[in-house]
């Protein structure tokens, strides 16, 4: 006897399955008790996933990750952004005093982007920049020296804003010698950066050359690999084991030590 | 070239290790920043003696002491201060001696704008956003933390349920086809049920192509021709074929499964 959907019973939720496409309806074959509250239906739910960009690894996932998602009653955030633009508008102000933007506007020439301190700003006491060229420019006045106050005074606040305290610099030694120098390469690819350590290079030495020699290496080995070429390599040589005397005397030799 | 000899092996900075013309190139990974270069910088700023004040500053500080030593007032007096003032900052940057101390603030403050930056462009961006950009069902801060899903679903043990009761059917399928006709065509065929079921000679004679069933052409013939497979047999099958529980959409049933194969749902799903 072919039983078919003739019989099928109605058990309240659209007549259980009465096809193969009923099987993958999980409104026929879920339980409907274990439905309340779903207001979606599946072309809503697949939509929704396809959305997200989901990628299940299987469905047993899926409904893993929805049983232990948490969504928290926040109902004073929710009340203190009706919307994205009052939420971050109204943060602005203390956004911008931890970023150092409120100093921007009445102080030296703003040179980062967005109304952002630069590297100048910070260094300028040090490194030379718009205050101090006003001045061989423009001659030492009354205008030029309170412009240069003022960048000595932004810098001031904007370490501080910075969290960095400088009463307490790092003492002298390796490790903090090599974390500067090896930074040079970092520093290299920022041209703010770059001229500013130039700039400050002691001249007519091996250590000043040594710093603006860094800085292009630096520089150059990110435009290099930009295009496969890789850094030269000064660790992890090859240990000579054989007993070719020869090589004490050619190139390759004296590249392994010899 | 003869042989090759040790002495043949020469050393580049190449990842890997390759036979080029007979050379046998020995090749090391990539270095750090450790250069010939960056080791000789690392002495002159534990020496203190590879950076100086810029030119600039040391001309301007020259005319600043100047112009404090003249007479003309109130500038002097002005120079004055500012001198003082750029020194004491100019000892803290930059201690005597102590140039890894500059280095460790310079690092410090570039990470600061780093960080300034990143913010400033994320409230940029967030501050010209409505919640509804970020997808159906976000229409709070709430909402956002779980994506909209329990806005859009109304309850996420529900769905959890709801996609639990497919059992393994949808298991590889593009999320988007959870649930559909098509998504369930193309289960069957990942399980090599799709000749089985009868279903894809039925799909091909309706004029569906089985390599594009995600066409949305194909949405309304797929469902009449799924619709359309009612044989228990190939219901109870394909029920068994991905662990769903056949009776888990019928909670008029309250029986053992043996009562069941004998009444009409029963039969539905194969019962005699």
């Amino acid at each position: 006897m072919v039983i078919g959907a003739d019989l099928a019973p109605d058990v309240g939720n659209a007549g259980g399955i009465q096809s193969l496409k009923d099987l993958g309806d999980f409104t026929k074959t879920a339980n409907p008790n274990d439905l309340k509250g779903l207001t979606a239906g599946p072309a809503d739910i697949a939509g929704k996933f396809g959305d997200m960009g989901a990628s299940f690894p299987n469905m047993g996932s899926a409904s893993s990750m929805l049983s232990k998602i948490s969504v928290p009653s926040v109902p004073s955030l929710d009340s203190a952004a009706p919307s994205l633009s009052s939420l971050i508008g109204g943060q602005s102000g203390v956004l911008n005093s931890m970023t150092g933007a409120s100093l921007s506007s009445a102080l030296s020439p703003n040179l980062g982007p967005g109304g952002l301190p630069s590297i100048t700003d910070f260094a300028q006491s040090v490194a030379g920049g718009p205050a101090f060229t006003n001045i061989l420019s423009g001659g030492v006045t009354v205008d030029t020296i309170a412009a240069l106050e003022a960048s000595t005074s932004k810098a001031t606040s904007l370490f501080s804003t910075a969290g960095v305290d400088l009463t307490a610099p790092p003492p002298a030694g390796l490790g903090s010698s090599m974390n500067f120098a090896t930074s040079l390469h970092k520093f290299g690819t920022n041209s703010e950066m770059s001229g500013l350590l130039s700039n400050m290079s002691v001249p007519n030495s091996q250590y000043g050359d040594s710093i603006k020699a860094s800085l292009a290496e630096g520089r150059n080995k990110t435009l290099m690999a930009q295009n496969g070429i890789p850094p030269l390599n000064f660790n992890n040589l090859p240990t000579y084991t054989g007993e070719d005397s020869s090589l004490n005397t050619n190139a390759a030799g004296k590249l392994l030590g010899g | 070239m003869g042989d090759q000899t040790t002495a043949d092996k020469i050393v580049t900075a190449k990842a890997g290790s390759v036979i080029a013309e007979n050379l046998k190139l020995a090749l090391a990974t990539p270095s750090a920043s450790l250069t010939p270069s960056t080791i000789t910088a690392m002495v002159g700023i534990n020496q203190g003696s590879a950076l100086q004040l810029a030119p600039d500053v040391q001309n301007v500080m020259t005319a600043l002491a100047a112009k404090a030593a003249s007479g003309d007032y109130p500038a002097n007096v002005q120079a004055a201060t500012a001198l003082s003032n750029l020194t004491t900052l100019q000892g803290k940057i930059l201690p005597g001696g102590n140039h890894a101390a500059f280095g460790s603030f310079l690092n410090q403050a570039k990470s600061h704008i780093g960080d300034a930056t990143d913010l400033q462009n994320t409230t940029n961006f967030i501050s010209s956003s409505k919640f509804g950009d970020f997808g159906s069902g976000i229409t709070n801060m709430s909402s956002m933390l779980d994506q909209g899903l329990t806005s859009k679903f109304g309850s996420l043990s529900a769905a959890s349920a709801a996609l639990s009761s497919g059992g393994s059917m949808f298991d590889g399928i593009n999320p988007k086809n959870i649930g559909s006709p098509t998504g369930l065509v193309q289960a069957l065929n990942a399980n090599k049920l799709g000749n089985a079921s009868g279903v894809n000679a039925k799909l091909k004679s309706a004029g569906v192509d089985l390599n594009n069933l995600e066409d949305p052409v194909y949405a309304d013939k797929i469902a009449q021709v799924t619709g359309g497979i009612k044989d228990p047999v190939v219901l109870n099958t394909v029920a068994d074929q991905f662990g769903q529980d056949p009776f888990g959409g019928l909670p008029s049933y309250t029986g053992s499964d043996g009562s069941l194969y004998n009444n009409s749902a029963g039969k539905l799903l194969g019962g005699a």
